[in-house]
């Protein structure tokens, strides 16, 4: 933070380093009964479980238990995305899990569609996409849906991961056949997997068989979802046949056909208060302090620990929450004891206008939405939520957050 | 073992450092070769009324902040810098009450009243010159007097241009004022090459390097688009030799000042078009 900082163009660089995962497996293990960031009301009691099993069943919403194991006791957890307390079970993890939840299917590229999305949606797999559905990925439930290109988004979305691409490098074979199996199931015509620029040779080519690699810039936030999305837009493929899903979820489904499992396990960055990185793979619900301790992670009194980057993470306040699909690294930032100034009114300096990657005003959206008028912030629905307006922001405004209550708000609107 | 304490708060978890209080000292800094200048040549008249303008300002906001229950920011360095710009438009022989007078006109009418920093329309320190103006023309304006912030161009535009490292559109606006003003010096010395200054004089008499450095560009009276910056500061530019050729007051800075003020949130207007990201709730 010197004084020149201000002159500086944003550019964060997107990590494409590669390290190789070192694998912890908890034996006991808390999964939020939550599904699409909707808390689901729990019905069992302690007794044992098999993997696959139903911990809940509301509406279309299946939530089932990736472990075989004991359910130690129903309980509450606080959840990663900041919800103070969830239903959730702790389970007992046994020895000897196979985790194997259902029979694979011999030979999924070759399956009739219909059948591997009744099977998808029934699985319980769904649950673990993290706060959306499966609809918001492949809408009216994939095969009735046209999709001309599918990407799977190996590139990393944060400051300093790289749990996403180093997944793509040590999956590369099951990626391929994902990308086949996935291809089959959507009927696209081209499915692109997408890394960080510069991460390209990193990849065994050979394995990836049919995918297609695709390079974002390495610049933060190419590597989102919908500016990936804009950019093919742009290259002339309709915007509404276009299809991205995170490299976690195109193996998990890949794998819930091939070995019947569900994703029993979830791929962290870890990055120490002293920068260092690791990755690592943790058993699904994990506790933070679980993971913290297992990898040596010192922590002081005020450090802020976030379940996600230093940008757009969320900032934990239990070493009880979960690690859950969707989460992509552990971040621990030095902390002190000082209070945050508090946000005052916008000066219209101009910081925001110049940093916004959509070409956006944040300043005057930040105004209105400030006061819940969001009919009037004009542009916020082309806002992706990168967060590097309230980064440079003088006056310390929650711009991000106003944009992110205004997408909800109005999404709730039309409905 | 006890487990840490957490700090929790909203994402994103970094700030790029950048913050207003350290602009606005950045800015006092920059001014400080101009008031050097205007001390050397005015000795100690020079040196009581920056005194007197700091310290009023300063105090004035934190009273009207205390009284109208806001938070209180006087410390932030904006009552200072706006106390200062204030002070640079005084001549040496004014009286000392009517720094403090104006200033606290300035603070409590023009800037709290808005609502303080961000909320009000116009540059406080020019609504507060030009009441003091319209009371008291004789002691503001007294004939064969110049200003403060007359007494070395070259100084403020050196300080000035300091702000240039700190802040990546800092130029826009000086840089279009100026253009415009030499623009406008060159059409009107072309017409009335008898009565109008050359364009480079008009540059350098009077304080136009004050309000190219450090009026126009107050953030919150100026608009935050690229082109609109650049609009505003080339009409003010123009304004400026407009008001100097036709109008009736030798200071022509706070009218060009607040009419280009007038027409900031109209140039706002002008933006780009968004990049058409897929809409969150299409």
């Amino acid at each position: 933070m010197g004084w020149f900082d201000g002159m500086k163009k944003i550019a964060f660089s997107l990590s494409g380093d590669e390290r190789p995962f070192t694998h912890h497996r908890a034996e006991e293990v808390v999964v939020p009964l939550v599904s699409g960031g909707v808390a689901c009301r729990s019905g069992l009691g302690s007794g044992p479980v098999d993997a696959g099993a139903r911990l809940t069943e509301e509406g279309d919403v299946v939530i089932a238990s990736p472990f075989s194991g004991r359910i130690v006791t129903p309980t509450v957890t606080p959840y990663p995305t900041g919800l103070r307390s969830v239903p959730a079970v702790r389970i007992e993890v046994d020895a000897d899990d196979p985790a194997t939840a259902f029979d694979p299917v011999a030979n999924p590229e070759k399956a009739p569609v219909a059948d591997l999305w009744a099977r998808l949606k029934d699985s319980g797999l769904p649950s673990f996409i993290p706060g959306r559905s499966l609809e918001s990925v492949f809408p009216v439930g994939g095969a009735d849906e046209k999709t001309h290109t599918l990407v799977i988004n190996a590139a990393d979305q944060d400051l300093g991961l790289c749990s996403r691409i180093q997944t793509a490098r040590e999956n590369a074979g099951d990626l391929g056949r994902a990308g086949a199996l996935l291809q089959h199931m959507t009927g696209a015509a081209r499915v692109r997997l997408a890394v960080v620029s510069g991460t390209e040779s990193s990849l065994p080519k050979e394995e990836l068989g049919s995918l297609e690699i695709a390079a974002v810039p390495a610049d933060f936030p190419q590597s989102f979802d919908r500016v990936i999305k804009t950019r093919l837009a742009a290259e002339g493929v309709p915007a509404a046949e276009i299809r991205v899903l995170p490299v976690g979820l195109a193996l998990a489904i890949y794998r819930l056909f091939s070995e019947g499992k569900l994703p029993d396990s979830v791929a962290l960055t870890l990055v120490g208060r002293d920068g260092r990185k690791k990755n690592v793979t943790v058993r699904t619900g994990t506790p933070l302090g679980t993971v913290l301790d297992a990898f040596g992670l010192a922590i002081r009194d005020y450090d802020r620990v976030l379940m996600g980057g230093a940008l757009n993470g969320y900032a934990q306040f239990s070493f009880e929450t979960p690690v859950v699909p969707g989460i992509e690294g552990v971040t621990v930032l030095e902390g002190d004891a000082k209070t945050p100034p508090r946000p005052s009114p916008c000066t219209n300096c101009g910081a925001c206008v110049d940093v916004c990657p959509a070409r956006l005003q944040p300043n005057s959206m930040g105004r209105y939405c400030e006061y819940n008028r969001f009919e009037e912030a004009e542009g916020v629905e082309y806002c992706i939520e990168c967060g590097l307006c309230s980064h440079v922001c003088p006056c310390y405004r929650p711009l991000k957050q106003w944009f992110v209550l205004a997408h909800e708000a109005l999404a709730g609107s039309e409905e | 073992m006890a487990k840490p304490i957490l700090t929790v708060g909203p994402s994103p978890h970094i700030r790029s450092g950048v913050c207003m209080t350290r602009y606005h000292y950045l800015q006092v800094a920059a001014l400080a070769p101009a008031m050097l200048a205007a001390v050397v040549l005015h000795g100690l008249d020079a040196v009581l009324i920056f005194l007197v303008a700091a310290v009023s300002a300063v105090l004035v906001e934190y009273l009207a902040q205390h009284f109208m229950r806001q938070p209180k920011q006087a410390l932030n360095g904006h009552a200072l810098l706006l106390g200062l710009a204030f002070a640079m438009l005084m001549p040496p022989s004014v009286p000392l009450w009517l720094v403090a007078f104006g200033i606290a006109l300035s603070v409590v009418v023009a800037k709290q009243i808005f609502g303080g920093l961000g909320c009000y329309p116009f540059h406080p320190a020019m609504i507060g010159y030009l009441m003091m103006l319209l009371s008291w023309p004789h002691l503001l304006a007294p004939i064969g007097d110049v200003s403060l912030g007359t007494a070395c161009p070259y100084a403020m535009a050196a300080g000035g241009l300091l702000l240039f490292a700190f802040k990546r559109s800092a130029w826009r606006i000086p840089v279009a004022f100026l253009a415009g003003v030499f623009v406008g010096g060159l059409i009107f010395h072309a017409v009335y090459p008898g009565t109008v200054a050359p364009a480079v004089q008009q540059l350098l008499t009077g304080n136009v390097m004050l309000a190219a450095f450090f009026l126009m560009p107050d953030d919150t009276s100026s608009p935050a688009n690229f082109l609109p910056m650049l609009l505003y500061g080339f009409i003010g530019g123009m304004l400026l030799i407009l008001i100097r050729v036709y109008g009736i007051w030798m200071e022509a800075v706070p009218f060009a000042v607040l009419l280009s003020n007038i027409i900031n949130p109209l140039l706002d207007r002008i933006k780009p078009k968004p990049i058409a990201m897929e809409k969150t709730h299409a």
